[in-house]
Protein backbone atom coordinates (compact mmCIF):
# COMPACT_ATOMS: atom_id res chain seq x y z
CA UNK A 1 0.00 0.00 0.00
CA UNK A 2 1.27 3.45 -0.88
CA UNK A 3 2.39 5.61 2.04
CA UNK A 4 -0.25 8.24 1.17
CA UNK A 5 -3.08 5.69 1.72
CA UNK A 6 -2.18 4.98 5.36
CA UNK A 7 -4.05 6.84 8.12
CA UNK A 8 -1.66 6.89 11.08
CA UNK A 9 -3.42 6.66 14.44
CA UNK A 10 -2.00 9.89 15.90
CA UNK A 11 -2.53 11.96 12.75
CA UNK A 12 -3.99 15.31 13.80
CA UNK A 13 -3.62 14.63 17.54
CA UNK A 14 -0.07 15.94 17.92
CA UNK A 15 -0.05 19.48 16.51
CA UNK A 16 3.46 20.73 15.77
CA UNK A 17 4.98 23.42 17.96
CA UNK A 18 5.81 24.15 21.58
CA UNK A 19 3.07 23.46 24.11
CA UNK A 20 2.50 23.62 27.86
CA UNK A 21 4.40 25.29 30.68
CA UNK A 22 7.52 27.42 30.46
CA UNK A 23 9.23 29.03 27.52
CA UNK A 24 12.43 28.43 25.60
CA UNK A 25 13.65 24.92 24.93
CA UNK A 26 11.08 22.34 26.07
CA UNK A 27 12.30 19.53 28.37
CA UNK A 28 10.15 17.00 26.49
CA UNK A 29 9.68 16.04 22.89
CA UNK A 30 6.73 13.96 21.61
CA UNK A 31 6.69 12.21 18.27
CA UNK A 32 4.55 9.56 16.62
CA UNK A 33 6.66 6.65 15.39
CA UNK A 34 5.51 4.82 12.30
CA UNK A 35 7.22 1.44 12.16
CA UNK A 36 6.44 -0.59 9.05
CA UNK A 37 6.18 -3.84 11.03
CA UNK A 38 5.14 -4.80 14.54
CA UNK A 39 4.93 -8.57 14.94
CA UNK A 40 4.15 -10.77 17.94
CA UNK A 41 5.76 -14.20 18.09
CA UNK A 42 4.70 -16.87 20.54
CA UNK A 43 5.94 -20.40 21.15
CA UNK A 44 4.95 -23.56 23.01
CA UNK A 45 6.49 -24.54 26.36
CA UNK A 46 8.44 -27.38 24.73
CA UNK A 47 9.81 -25.15 21.96
CA UNK A 48 10.89 -22.28 24.24
CA UNK A 49 14.60 -23.13 24.19
CA UNK A 50 14.63 -23.62 20.42
CA UNK A 51 12.78 -20.36 19.81
CA UNK A 52 15.27 -18.48 22.01
CA UNK A 53 17.97 -19.55 19.55
CA UNK A 54 16.00 -19.23 16.31
CA UNK A 55 14.28 -15.88 16.89
CA UNK A 56 17.41 -13.67 17.24
CA UNK A 57 18.69 -15.22 14.00
CA UNK A 58 15.43 -14.48 12.17
CA UNK A 59 15.03 -10.97 13.59
CA UNK A 60 18.16 -9.53 11.92
CA UNK A 61 17.49 -5.74 11.67
CA UNK A 62 14.34 -5.79 13.78
CA UNK A 63 14.22 -4.73 17.43
CA UNK A 64 13.50 -7.80 19.54
CA UNK A 65 11.48 -7.15 22.70
CA UNK A 66 10.97 -9.77 25.45
CA UNK A 67 7.43 -9.53 26.86
CA UNK A 68 6.93 -12.75 28.83
CA UNK A 69 8.09 -16.38 28.67
CA UNK A 70 7.18 -17.53 25.16
CA UNK A 71 6.07 -14.06 23.96
CA UNK A 72 8.12 -11.58 21.95
CA UNK A 73 7.60 -8.52 19.81
CA UNK A 74 9.68 -7.62 16.80
CA UNK A 75 9.58 -4.11 15.42
CA UNK A 76 11.22 -2.95 12.20
CA UNK A 77 11.05 0.20 10.06
CA UNK A 78 10.23 -1.76 6.89
CA UNK A 79 6.99 -3.57 6.03
CA UNK A 80 6.69 -7.31 5.46
CA UNK A 81 8.45 -8.63 8.58
CA UNK A 82 5.48 -10.87 9.55
CA UNK A 83 5.56 -12.68 6.22
CA UNK A 84 9.32 -13.10 6.54
CA UNK A 85 8.97 -14.60 10.03
CA UNK A 86 6.14 -16.90 8.96
CA UNK A 87 8.53 -18.47 6.46
CA UNK A 88 11.06 -19.19 9.23
CA UNK A 89 8.65 -20.27 12.00
CA UNK A 90 6.52 -23.33 11.33
CA UNK A 91 3.43 -24.02 13.48
CA UNK A 92 5.31 -26.73 15.37
CA UNK A 93 7.78 -24.11 16.61
CA UNK A 94 5.45 -21.19 17.29
CA UNK A 95 2.97 -18.64 15.98
CA UNK A 96 3.35 -15.27 14.25
CA UNK A 97 0.77 -12.47 14.47
CA UNK A 98 1.08 -9.25 12.47
CA UNK A 99 0.23 -6.28 14.74
CA UNK A 100 1.55 -3.59 12.37
CA UNK A 101 -1.83 -1.82 12.04
CA UNK A 102 -2.97 -2.61 15.58
CA UNK A 103 -0.87 -0.19 17.62
CA UNK A 104 -0.19 3.52 17.93
CA UNK A 105 3.40 4.34 18.85
CA UNK A 106 4.43 7.48 20.71
CA UNK A 107 8.02 8.38 21.48
CA UNK A 108 8.80 10.60 24.46
CA UNK A 109 12.30 12.01 24.84
CA UNK A 110 14.14 14.76 26.66
CA UNK A 111 15.48 15.40 30.18
CA UNK A 112 12.00 15.32 31.81
CA UNK A 113 11.08 11.90 30.34
CA UNK A 114 11.31 9.95 33.59
CA UNK A 115 9.50 12.67 35.54
CA UNK A 116 6.70 12.49 32.97
CA UNK A 117 6.64 8.69 33.29
CA UNK A 118 6.25 8.97 37.06
CA UNK A 119 2.93 10.75 36.37
CA UNK A 120 1.74 8.12 33.91
CA UNK A 121 2.86 4.64 34.92
CA UNK A 122 3.42 2.79 38.23
CA UNK A 123 6.97 1.71 37.38
CA UNK A 124 10.35 2.16 39.02
CA UNK A 125 12.73 3.20 36.25
CA UNK A 126 15.69 2.75 38.57
CA UNK A 127 15.04 -1.01 38.57
CA UNK A 128 17.28 -3.37 36.59
CA UNK A 129 14.42 -4.61 34.43
CA UNK A 130 13.67 -1.09 33.21
CA UNK A 131 17.16 0.10 32.32
CA UNK A 132 17.81 1.36 28.76
CA UNK A 133 17.12 -1.39 26.22
CA UNK A 134 14.46 -3.04 28.40
CA UNK A 135 10.78 -3.57 27.68
CA UNK A 136 7.85 -3.43 30.12
CA UNK A 137 4.12 -3.89 29.88
CA UNK A 138 2.03 -1.73 32.19
CA UNK A 139 -1.04 0.53 32.29
CA UNK A 140 -1.64 4.24 31.63
CA UNK A 141 -5.09 5.27 32.85
CA UNK A 142 -6.37 1.67 32.55
CA UNK A 143 -5.00 1.38 29.00
CA UNK A 144 -2.52 -1.42 28.50
CA UNK A 145 0.77 -0.07 27.16
CA UNK A 146 4.03 -1.66 26.12
CA UNK A 147 7.09 0.48 26.90
CA UNK A 148 10.48 0.21 25.30
CA UNK A 149 13.20 2.32 26.89
CA UNK A 150 15.61 2.91 24.04
CA UNK A 151 17.93 5.33 25.89
CA UNK A 152 18.10 6.81 29.43
CA UNK A 153 15.86 9.72 28.35
CA UNK A 154 13.87 8.12 25.54
CA UNK A 155 10.84 5.84 25.82
CA UNK A 156 8.63 4.42 23.09
CA UNK A 157 5.06 3.61 24.09
CA UNK A 158 2.89 1.14 22.14
CA UNK A 159 -0.85 1.29 22.78
CA UNK A 160 -3.90 -0.30 21.14
CA UNK A 161 -4.74 1.77 18.07
CA UNK A 162 -8.32 2.30 19.26
CA UNK A 163 -7.02 3.99 22.43
CA UNK A 164 -4.76 6.37 20.50
CA UNK A 165 -6.75 9.55 21.14
CA UNK A 166 -7.39 8.92 24.85
CA UNK A 167 -3.80 7.85 25.31
CA UNK A 168 -2.22 10.84 23.63
CA UNK A 169 -4.60 13.10 25.56
CA UNK A 170 -3.34 11.61 28.87
CA UNK A 171 0.27 12.00 27.81
CA UNK A 172 -0.16 15.57 26.56
CA UNK A 173 -1.97 16.58 29.74
CA UNK A 174 0.82 15.20 31.91
CA UNK A 175 3.50 16.64 29.62
CA UNK A 176 1.94 20.13 29.68
CA UNK A 177 3.17 20.57 33.27
CA UNK A 178 6.75 20.44 31.98
CA UNK A 179 6.34 21.92 28.49
CA UNK A 180 6.82 19.85 25.35
CA UNK A 181 7.65 20.16 21.71
CA UNK A 182 6.13 18.31 18.77
CA UNK A 183 8.09 18.23 15.50
CA UNK B 1 0.49 -3.62 47.89
CA UNK B 2 3.30 -4.74 45.62
CA UNK B 3 3.48 -8.18 43.98
CA UNK B 4 6.88 -9.35 42.78
CA UNK B 5 5.94 -10.82 39.38
CA UNK B 6 8.46 -13.54 38.42
CA UNK B 7 8.39 -12.20 34.85
CA UNK B 8 8.26 -8.40 35.29
CA UNK B 9 9.63 -7.75 38.76
CA UNK B 10 7.89 -5.83 41.58
CA UNK B 11 4.70 -4.15 40.35
CA UNK B 12 1.86 -2.21 41.94
CA UNK B 13 -1.49 -3.81 42.78
CA UNK B 14 -3.16 -1.63 40.08
CA UNK B 15 -1.66 -3.92 37.42
CA UNK B 16 -3.11 -7.16 38.85
CA UNK B 17 -6.53 -8.86 38.88
CA UNK B 18 -7.58 -11.18 41.68
CA UNK B 19 -8.31 -14.71 40.52
CA UNK B 20 -9.71 -16.33 43.64
CA UNK B 21 -8.61 -18.93 46.14
CA UNK B 22 -5.95 -21.26 44.73
CA UNK B 23 -6.61 -24.29 46.90
CA UNK B 24 -9.87 -25.34 45.22
CA UNK B 25 -9.93 -28.13 42.66
CA UNK B 26 -12.48 -28.22 39.87
CA UNK B 27 -15.15 -30.91 40.28
CA UNK B 28 -15.06 -33.57 37.55
CA UNK B 29 -17.43 -32.61 34.73
CA UNK B 30 -19.28 -35.94 34.89
CA UNK B 31 -19.93 -35.46 38.62
CA UNK B 32 -23.51 -34.18 39.08
CA UNK B 33 -23.55 -34.16 42.88
CA UNK B 34 -25.10 -30.87 44.00
CA UNK B 35 -23.20 -30.82 47.29
CA UNK B 36 -19.82 -31.18 45.54
CA UNK B 37 -20.60 -28.37 43.09
CA UNK B 38 -22.03 -26.15 45.81
CA UNK B 39 -18.82 -26.57 47.80
CA UNK B 40 -16.69 -25.81 44.75
CA UNK B 41 -18.63 -22.71 43.78
CA UNK B 42 -19.41 -21.18 47.17
CA UNK B 43 -17.25 -22.60 49.97
CA UNK B 44 -14.06 -20.71 50.78
CA UNK B 45 -11.49 -21.25 53.52
CA UNK B 46 -11.50 -17.55 54.38
CA UNK B 47 -8.53 -17.89 56.74
CA UNK B 48 -7.18 -15.22 59.03
CA UNK B 49 -3.53 -15.31 58.02
CA UNK B 50 -1.67 -16.76 55.04
CA UNK B 51 -3.84 -17.51 52.00
CA UNK B 52 -2.97 -19.21 48.69
CA UNK B 53 -4.58 -17.30 45.85
CA UNK B 54 -4.46 -16.72 42.11
CA UNK B 55 -3.62 -13.35 40.60
CA UNK B 56 -3.28 -12.40 36.96
CA UNK B 57 -0.79 -9.75 35.90
CA UNK B 58 -3.50 -8.40 33.61
CA UNK B 59 -1.95 -4.95 33.27
CA UNK B 60 1.48 -6.42 32.57
CA UNK B 61 2.71 -9.70 31.13
CA UNK B 62 -0.76 -11.35 31.40
CA UNK B 63 0.75 -14.29 33.32
CA UNK B 64 -1.20 -16.15 35.99
CA UNK B 65 0.50 -16.30 39.36
CA UNK B 66 -0.02 -18.23 42.57
CA UNK B 67 0.52 -15.89 45.49
CA UNK B 68 0.74 -16.67 49.20
CA UNK B 69 -0.57 -13.53 50.92
CA UNK B 70 -1.26 -12.90 54.58
CA UNK B 71 -4.76 -11.44 54.48
CA UNK B 72 -4.35 -9.66 57.83
CA UNK B 73 -1.16 -7.80 56.87
CA UNK B 74 -1.11 -8.02 53.03
CA UNK B 75 2.42 -9.35 53.32
CA UNK B 76 3.27 -11.38 50.21
CA UNK B 77 5.16 -14.49 51.29
CA UNK B 78 5.64 -16.27 47.96
CA UNK B 79 4.88 -15.76 44.28
CA UNK B 80 5.25 -18.31 41.52
CA UNK B 81 4.36 -18.43 37.84
CA UNK B 82 1.73 -21.05 36.98
CA UNK B 83 0.45 -22.33 33.63
CA UNK B 84 2.38 -23.68 30.65
CA UNK B 85 5.51 -21.64 31.36
CA UNK B 86 5.62 -22.35 35.13
CA UNK B 87 9.11 -22.10 36.53
CA UNK B 88 10.33 -19.57 33.94
CA UNK B 89 11.48 -16.15 35.13
CA UNK B 90 11.28 -13.63 32.32
CA UNK B 91 11.58 -14.35 28.62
Amino acid sequence: MAESMIAWPLDGHLPAGRHGAGSGEAPLSLMELRPGSIVEVGCWPDTLNRMRIVLPQLSRNATLMDLAPGRWWLVSPGAGLAQELERGIDPGLGAVVDLSDARAVLQVSGPATLELMSRLVPLDFGADRLSPGCTAETVVGHMGVTLHRTAPDCIEMYVFRGFARSFVHSVRQAAAAFGYRVG
Amino acid sequence: MIIDCPVCGPRHLAEFSYGGEASRTLVAMENTDREDWSTYVFARQNPRGPHEEHWQHSGGCRSWLQVRRDVTTHRIEAVRLIGPFAGETGS
